[in-house]
Parts: C-alpha cells; structure tokens; sequence
C-alpha cells in the first residue's frame, strides 16, 4: 500500500554541502525528518552538480520518511554565473551588465531544460533569453 | 538565531533574502496553512516591515527541532543478527545490539548504507583490527566490536559527531574502541579491515590512503547504485577483488579482499 504524504518542504541547498545547521536542522527536525540522512542522501546525489544551489522538493510520509526530487537551478543564477556577475542590474531597462552569446544562452537552456516545460532547445533559449532580458543582460541570439 | 515565518509568498522578498545570502523554505502540510521560513542571525524585522509583510519570528532554540525528529525513529534490525535501539534498556532480541543516542551525527541504524555497510562488515570482524572512517555516531565501530573485533579505531573529521561517537561507545560499554577526531591521515595504527560508509565524491579521495594501509578487507558504502560502476572503475583496486556487495533500497555497498 502507498504510504501516505504529509507535506512538502520546499528547499534550496548549496549542492553537495547539506548540514545539519539551519535552515536545514531546524525546517526538517520540527517535521520529524532524521536530519542527517536527508542529509547525506541529498549531498550523495548532487556531489557533482557543481557549486551551484540546488532547489529540492522534500517529500513527507507518515512515518516521517521521505523522498527528494533535485531541480536545476534557477536560471537567474545559471546566467550570473555564466556572466560572473553577483546581481542583476537594478534598472534592466536603462542599465545593461553583461551580454550573453548564442552559445551560452544554448549551454543554460540545456541546463534548464529537465525542469521547463517545453522539451524544444529553441523554446527553452526564447525563455532563458526573457529572464536574462528582465535582469538587464543583453542577449545575441 | 531567529525563526521567521510568514504566510504569502512574495518572490522579490525573497530575492532580496537571496542577495543576503538567505533561503526561503516553503513548507506545506495537509490540514495546515502554507507557511515560508526563513532562519537569520541578523534581525530581518526592517526588511520584513519595508516590505509590508506580517510575520512571526522565534528563537530558534524553543523550536524543539533538535529533539522532533527523535520522536519518530523506531528500533529495528542493523543485520540479520544485530539489532539496533536508542536507549540502554531495550532487550537486544538476539542477543547482539546496538545502542545509539540520536544525535546531529550520521547514523542511528535506520540508514540503508549503515545497514549495508553493517551486513557486509559483521562476517569478517572476528578477532580482527577494524577502523572506522567517517565514523559519525560510530554505530558501524561498535557493530564491529559487538561482531568479535578485537580493537577498533573510530574517527571523524567532525568534532561535533565525535562528541556523539564517544557518548555511544560509552553507553555500549565497547572498552576496546580507540576514538577520536581526525581523517584517515591520522590512523597511525594498522588495521586488518578499514570500513568506510561516506559518499563516492570521499570515498575516492580516501581511497588511495585505505590502501596504502594495505588492510585485508575495505568495506565502502554511502554508493548510488547508479554511480555504483563508475566508481568502481575509477577507483585503483588492482590487489583486490570484489568478494561481497550488498543493496539496501538506491544504495549499494561493498566488501573487497587483498589478493
């Protein structure tokens, strides 16, 4: 019989580096989750994602286990560190920081891809290049 | 350090957390409001006002998150001769148990790479030396002491762990275990088997140590089943040979024996 879910917790977590400090200690402990092994479950599955934060969908049953889903990052921070930029521009209309090439737009849209909802490379480049547009990042496409 | 929690989600809100370097946790429960957490050490209540957003904020220590989770954690079997429990009292139904004070510290046995790594450790521990790296609560160095190993060596990078580790070996009553933090460089002593229950990205690193102590077995855990080959084929076991492997829900571990 499936096991019955209890809620979700919704997390963004540096990949590979889960620990038991807040926010994670705390969100997951006051929900009955044995911190430490989302913990390593989590680290064992994104060690080679880079230094990227990664958002995690936390699934909670009954008996207090859980599941996790790993989501690309959000593709702001895809196309800040493309560009090695902090932030984005403060006024995206007037004041433009950066220029992406085709190539990157492409590289962050292959990246995104899993979590859009369009499985086409040149939709998903339209949506990466809307998102660095509103940052105030020009884009050659 | 403060809880805050508020109740409509506003994405530039949590933006401007972000360039704090501060996360949303968005947590949602059946029969409860949809509530956003955020955990700071500095005051947010300014940034919550400029924003116009209601919220409640707490000291995180009268959260109770540090003992919750403890709540729910349930005995059961490390092996198929070994049972686990997480006080001193609890009858070991086969005369062979663990007892582990939860903890901030990998390991209270419910773990499918602590029971791999269990199950493929307790066979050869009879009369043997065995180090424990990365050791955690230090369940798998006291599995190894309740199997017949004749001195054991636990230790972590974690000092905080170790704090754990040694109220655990204490309360198993283990007089032959030698505890302390460090990593694998700082096993000064031989050790017929090395024990090892990380994740792959550690094990690699170590490996080329744990075999320079030349042990007869090396248990590995804390492996994908999907990276399982890859790991295999990427670490240098020229003197061993895989004699046992075991699976436990999407992990894998494994036993290899010097040649």
């Amino acid at each position: 019989m499936a096991k019955k879910v209890l809620g979700q917790l919704k997390l963004q977590i540096p990949a590979g580096k889960a620990n038991p400090s807040p926010p994670i200690g705390p969100a997951l402990g006051q929900r009955g989750v044995n911190i430490m092994e989302f913990c390593k479950a989590f680290n064992a599955a994104t060690q080679n994602a880079g230094d990227y934060i990664i958002p995690v969908l936390l699934t909670i049953f009954e008996d207090r286990s859980f599941t996790f889903v790993c989501k690309t990052p959000p593709v702001t921070q895809l196309i800040k560190k493309e560009l090695k930029i902090n932030s984005g521009s403060s006024n995206p209309k007037k004041d433009k920081i950066g220029k992406l090439t085709r190539e990157q737009v492409q590289r962050i849209a292959e990246h995104k891809l899993p979590d859009f909802n369009t499985k086409n490379i040149e939709q998903a480049m339209k949506i990466v290049a809307g998102s660095a547009r509103s940052m105030g990042v020009e884009v050659e496409l | 350090m403060k809880e805050y929690r508020y109740f409509k989600q506003n994405e530039e809100f949590e933006e401007a957390l972000f360039d704090m370097e501060l996360t949303v946790i968005e947590d949602s429960f059946k029969n409860e409001e949809t509530v956003y957490i955020v955990y700071s050490d500095t005051d947010l209540t300014d940034i919550f006002k400029s924003f116009g957003i209601e919220f409640t904020a707490a000291d995180i220590n009268e959260t109770g998150w540090e003992e919750k989770w403890k709540e729910f954690l349930q005995p059961g079997w490390l092996t198929d001769n070994v049972f686990f429990c997480f006080d001193a009292e609890t009858p070991a139904p086969s005369g062979k148990a663990v007892r582990i004070i939860p903890a901030l510290a990998f390991g209270t046995g419910t773990h499918a790479t602590t029971q791999a790594a269990a199950r493929l450790l307790e066979s050869v521990c009879q009369g043997k030396s065995v180090a424990d790296v990365g050791c955690g609560s230090a369940i798998l160095a006291i599995t190894a002491s309740v199997c017949g190993a004749e001195k054991v060596y636990a230790f972590d990078i974690d000092e905080l762990a170790m704090g754990n580790a040694h109220e655990n070996i204490e309360l198993n009553g283990c007089k032959n275990i030698e505890a302390w933090a460090g990593g694998i460089e700082s096993l000064n002593h031989h050790a017929d088997v090395i024990v090892a229950n990380i994740i792959t990205s550690v094990l690699k690193v170590i490996h080329g140590e744990v075999i320079a102590k030349q042990p007869e077995y090396i248990v590995y855990s804390g492996i994908l089943q999907e990276e399982y080959e890859e790991f295999m084929s990427d670490i240098d076991i020229s003197d061993y040979a895989v004699e046992a492997v075991e699976e436990v829900k999407e992990w894998k571990g494994v036993r290899l024996k010097r040649c």
